[in-house]
């Protein structure tokens, strides 16, 4: 469908505002770019594949709330890898998978069956698989930054003290690398 | 072969976006209005503070111009469009309205270079001239648009279809500028979609339940006028790290409601809005706020200037937008009330 061939050559900032408007292929797209690293990020985190799936619904579904607030500073990774973060803080926190933001948005639940779950797994090796080695691939300066940054969740300041350099050229090599990673990805 | 969950997953969040836009909308009650006619849908302008591309910025223009309230089509009576419909009534509409015209306001439609093409080098309409002060003064070099970055073109894209004569840097607050733009056409479908829409309709309506009919119609008319062909003014923010644009609004609305917006900051939200002359100062009074950092009610007062309001309020970018509005003159004289409810 043309329609969706335009949609997958958006930039991450053109599908988020598309969101924005309602343009449900853009989050279509969207979603299908990111899925993978998010399951992956995800079941490396928890180890449970029930809980990466549920916790992916609302991830997805909290990028579709926060689409508005989403600023064009390079390649969405970090900021939705963020989102997943902060669900399963609040998830770790309560004790229980977080679902406010499918709430807000009226979602229906899903269930799961073991095909489901195995795909779970395929995703996460796709996603994984494709970020670890990417970010392998990439420049000296830029692969530390990311790695700290995207894998190791250490904030744009912390950053810049473990790569003693300012925080403006820390957010420079993560995005540099990001892009140069959605590119391999994109080109695939 | 049942669907797997995560196409489950992927089907019902692109539904869920695509519902959750058409449900932006507010309604206003303006003081002084008979009841049926009293209902003025006014979008959640500008709700978003922006990304710096101008693509990016044209899909802002685009998601305001789809929400905004639009003058009632040429020929219909007065209180009619979309007054005088019940909620339920609209509810029970609103998926036929899509279904006739969702595929109207497609990719190819919905593009605002075949919406918009070039630059115009006339004059808006009077009406619209007559109510922005700002417009009628002589133009000065820094109300050139300033270029888009890395782009070929000359002006960003968000000038593209604006009377570029007309074009006006009202304010610069805290380095960001406020342009006033008219357009030729701020709407998001071209003639051919919208005549390609009204044709889908009345397709459509027979098929409809009778009962409904007259109601979709109303709707899906007023609807295809709001986003058909029509003259309008965007006002554009840009600044480091901003770049956006909203409105799309007619000079009858513009009269009425104005055009409000607001950007997500650190500290809270920055409201912008658009009034007509004789608007001196805007107050927005704020009814307390459950989980919010200001939970109790509060007011803040903004002047206008070149018919631009800009004011920071401790509120988040949406909840901003969630106050009892009062519009003064000069002399301190309410001209207008607008409650949301």
């Amino acid at each position: 469908m043309a329609q969706s061939l335009d949609h997958a050559q958006w930039s991450d900032a053109e599908l988020l505002l598309a969101v924005v408007v309602g343009d449900d292929a853009a989050f279509t797209a969207f979603y299908r770019r990111y899925l993978a690293v998010v399951t992956a990020f995800l079941l490396r985190e928890t180890g449970d594949r029930e809980a990466t799936a549920d916790l992916c619904a609302e991830v997805f579904a909290a990028v579709m709330l926060a689409a508005a607030r989403y600023r064009d500073i390079g390649p969405a990774g970090p900021w939705v890898l963020g989102i997943a973060r902060n669900k399963l803080r609040a998830s770790r926190r309560r004790g229980r998978i977080e679902e406010r933001a499918r709430r807000r948005l009226g979602f229906e639940p899903l269930t799961l069956g073991d095909a489901d779950l195995d795909e779970v797994e395929a995703l996460a090796r796709h996603g994984g698989g494709d970020l670890v080695g990417l970010v392998e691939e990439l420049p000296v300066n830029e692969r530390d930054a990311v790695r700290a940054r995207v894998l190791g969740e250490r904030s744009y300041a912390q950053l810049a003290i473990d790569l003693r350099c300012s925080e403006m050229v820390a957010r420079k090599r993560v995005s540099r690398g990001l892009a140069r990673i959605r590119a391999r990805l994109e080109g695939r | 072969m049942s669907e797997s969950y995560f196409d489950a997953l992927e089907r019902q969040l692109a539904g869920l976006c695509r519902e959750r836009a058409h449900r932006r909308t507010w309604r206003f009650r303006v003081p002084g209005m008979g009841r049926s006619a009293s209902s003025v849908r006014l979008h959640r302008s500008g709700i978003v503070a922006m990304v710096a591309s101008a693509a990016v910025v044209a899909g802002v223009v685009v998601l305001a111009l789809a929400l905004h309230s639009a003058p009632r089509p040429p020929g219909r009576p007065a209180g009619g469009g979309a007054a005088g419909i019940s909620q339920r009534q609209r509810r029970a509409a609103q998926p036929y309205v899509r279904a006739a015209i969702d595929p109207a306001v497609s990719a190819s439609c919905a593009s605002l270079a075949s919406v918009r093409g070039r630059v115009s080098y006339g004059a808006p309409s009077r009406s619209l001239v007559a109510i922005l002060g700002v417009l009628r003064r002589p133009r000065e070099p820094s109300d050139l648009p300033p270029p888009a970055p890395g782009a070929h073109r000359s002006i960003p894209v968000w000038a593209q279809g604006a009377y570029v004569r007309y074009v006006r840097r009202a304010r610069v607050v805290a380095g960001i500028s406020y342009y006033v733009v008219p357009m030729v056409n701020a709407g998001v479908m071209n003639g051919t979609c919208a005549a390609q829409a009204q044709r889908r309709l009345d397709r459509e309506l027979p098929t409809i339940p009778a009962g409904l009919r007259g109601v979709v119609r109303q709707l899906a008319e007023h609807q295809i006028a709001n986003l058909g062909p029509h003259q309008g003014v965007i006002l554009v923010e840009t600044g480091p790290n901003i770049s956006g644009g909203f409105g799309g609004t007619p000079a009858s609305a513009i009269k009425q409601t104005g055009i409000f917006g607001s950007d997500q900051t650190r500290d809270g939200a920055r409201v912008v809005g658009l009034l007509p002359d004789g608007v001196a100062s805007v107050q927005i009074i704020y009814t307390a706020a459950r989980g919010s950092d200001t939970p109790k009610p509060f007011s803040i007062t903004a002047p206008v200037v070149n018919n631009v309001m800009v004011v920071s309020v401790p509120r988040t970018g949406e909840a901003a937008l969630h106050g009892k509005m009062v519009w003064r003159a000069a002399n301190g004289t309410v001209i207008r009330t607008i409650s949301q409810h």
